[in-house]
């Protein structure tokens, strides 16, 4: 089965230090089985890029909604600590 | 500080674009709607004492910081994409009630309720499950 | 021999500072803390003599209404919405003005536990690293308590008793590993009670076992134990019938089953037992048989100490029954510390942490931080002790 319903978050931080730090805290965390689901992170300037790509919309809402989670958490963070 | 966007793909509908409208409230909120306490626990009477933190005011400007108006944004476009994904849900679900008339699918169909809703054993497996998790 | 000093205090200060971070249940615990830096750490064996100062312990429990457990999702929710306000909290108690210069290394709890609230923990705990430019450990959960408890009671090498919600394991030390010597084959003890205070809808703050030993406490029949499955499998134990078994008694009595007759008197029809006496039972039961495997595990390693840790550890008749055992055995005796540490708390993963990374031991990589809902207590490499 192809991973056919995708979706790219774009989350501009105020500089590219911390959209790179971003794309590392996520980056090793597996979200859900990989034949369901995957995503990818990138940075591109102050931009940290989430691809995300799903078998379908329920998977793919319970995978992003997840990971914008840990994203608020780490610009709570960042913004605090 | 630019805002976040999302934008979505599916083989069955033109693409879906997701941006912050500065006036709507939903996007100056930490407290999203959908990412509050689980249905379960609120309908055991859970009064939420968990939301999460309130914005950081800058003490110079009187306003959030940069950071906590992307988080805010953030939570606006999270509640967007979800509701739009569980909708999306729904027509899913629809469509497939309406192509169910083969009898093979009627038969399977009714193995897996008898399975879920007859004898015993089975709100016990939830129970169990629920458990579980609730160590 | 073990040099405890490897790795140096960092921007020549002359004591190490540990953050630590904690959630793999439903309790939320930051902490920091310090240690000396000794010379007589660079070689000998005393992980359990640091001359720790504790700088701040801050903990906040997710507590669900009476008659429901913990959800993962919702105490994962808990732990995000309120880790980075307990951790300024912490900072700020701690009075560590920047933590870029005067903080070592960041500990978190990488297992066991429940996989979405670890996971909401490790997130913060990586940015922390990142931001602040300081070295990450990723620690484990039942190493921490029972770090903890040694440099608190000063107890070098007891059998370990772990006792909580998720865990019930019988440990000794033996050549750089926690070795499991005995362990519950289902449930946790912490879990079977737990379940019960649900059965029996008491509330569940500050913690459903701290209420059930109340009600224990004003049984007014303990003379009259209630006869429950006593079920020890050699080293190990099991629990989950007795649970079933006392969740029908105390269902009966709720629903006035008259038919049965342990709960019900035959002719007058009256209840002729009541929660206290359910509860007492239980944990009466429960012990002597925590009590049989601790006391099979002291004997096969030649031990007369007893080191009870976990959040069930705080419960007083269980350090009395075992307090009785040791002192019939060789004159020995129980350790226990209070419910600061007893329960899950961010110092124990902090002291745990900071033993590992004084011996050279943190992330390298942050796959390595990946979060594990499953993480043995013998897989950790125990290097600083001999």
């Amino acid at each position: 089965m192809s991973l056919s319903h995708t979706l790219t978050l774009n989350v501009p931080f105020e500089n590219s230090n911390q959209a790179n730090i971003a794309m590392k805290v996520l980056q090793p965390d597996p979200i859900l089985k990989p034949q369901d689901f995957e995503v990818t992170y990138t940075t591109e300037g102050n931009d940290l890029v989430a691809s995300f790509a799903s078998i379908d919309d329920r998977v793919l809402r319970v995978g992003v909604s997840n990971v914008i989670d840990s994203i608020k958490t780490i610009i709570e963070t960042m913004d605090e600590l | 500080m630019k805002s976040p966007s999302a934008l979505y793909n599916s083989p069955d509908i033109t693409e879906k674009s997701f941006s912050v409208k500065e006036s709507e409230s939903r996007y100056r909120t930490t407290n999203g709607k959908t990412t509050g306490p689980s249905t379960y626990v609120l309908n055991a009477g859970q009064v939420d004492i968990d939301k999460p933190s309130d914005p950081k005011i800058d003490h110079v400007t009187q306003q959030p910081t940069a950071l906590s108006k992307l988080r805010m944004e953030l939570t606006g476009i999270q509640d967007d994409i979800n509701e739009f994904l569980t909708e999306r849900m729904e027509v899913a679900k629809n469509k497939k009630l309406k192509t169910q008339n083969s009898l093979e699918e009627k038969r399977i169909e009714n193995e897996i309720n008898e399975l879920l809703d007859g004898g015993d054993g089975d709100n016990d497996d939830e129970e169990e499950k629920k458990e579980a998790h609730a160590k | 021999m073990v040099n405890l000093n490897t790795v140096e205090p960092r921007n020549g200060r002359d004591y190490y500072i540990a953050l630590g971070l904690e959630g793999s249940a439903n309790k939320l615990g930051v902490g920091v803390i310090k240690h000396p830096r000794l010379a007589s750490m660079s070689g000998g064996d005393n992980s359990h003599n640091c001359e720790v100062e504790i700088l701040s312990n801050i903990r906040d429990t997710y507590v669900t209404p009476p008659g429901e457990g913990f959800l993962p999702r919702d105490t994962a929710r808990h732990h995000r919405n309120w880790v980075i306000r307990i951790i300024k909290q912490a900072l700020e108690k701690a009075q560590i003005m920047d933590p870029r210069l005067d903080i070592d290394v960041i500990c978190f709890t990488r297992g066991p536990g429940m996989g979405a609230p670890l996971h909401s923990v490790a997130i913060a705990a990586r940015t922390c690293s990142l931001m602040w430019e300081v070295p990450l450990v990723g620690v484990n959960h039942c190493v921490g308590h029972i770090e903890m408890g040694r440099e608190i009671t000063k107890a070098k090498n007891p059998v370990v008793l772990y006792v909580s919600g998720g865990n019930t394991q019988v440990i000794a030390y033996s050549e750089n590993r926690y070795r499991i010597f005995g362990e519950t084959l289902d449930v946790a003890i912490g879990n079977c009670l737990d379940r019960f205070a649900r059965t029996l809808k008491i509330p569940n703050a500050p913690s459903p076992g701290y209420n059930i030993e109340q009600l224990a406490k004003n049984c007014k029949n303990k003379d009259k134990l209630i006869e429950l499955p006593y079920t020890v499998k050699g080293m190990d134990l099991s629990m989950s019938g007795i649970l079933a078994y006392i969740d029908s008694l105390a269902k009966d009595l709720f629903r006035g089953n008259k038919k049965n007759k342990l709960i019900f008197d035959r002719e007058t029809g009256e209840p002729k037992i009541t929660v206290e006496d359910l509860c007492y039972s239980l944990q009466e039961n429960l012990f002597a048989m925590l009590v049989e495997i601790t006391e099979r595990a002291m004997a096969h390693v030649n031990a007369s100490q007893v080191l009870i840790v976990g959040g069930v550890g705080s419960n007083t008749r269980l350090q009395e029954m075992m307090g009785q055992m040791c002192k019939d055995r060789a004159n020995g005796r129980v350790h226990a510390t209070d419910e600061r540490f007893c329960i899950d708390n961010g110092v124990m993963i902090a002291q745990a942490g900071l033993l590992q990374y004084r011996m050279g031991d943190y992330v390298k990589d942050l796959s390595e931080t990946v979060v594990t809902q499953k993480f043995r207590t013998d897989e950790v490499y125990v290097s600083w002790r001999e």
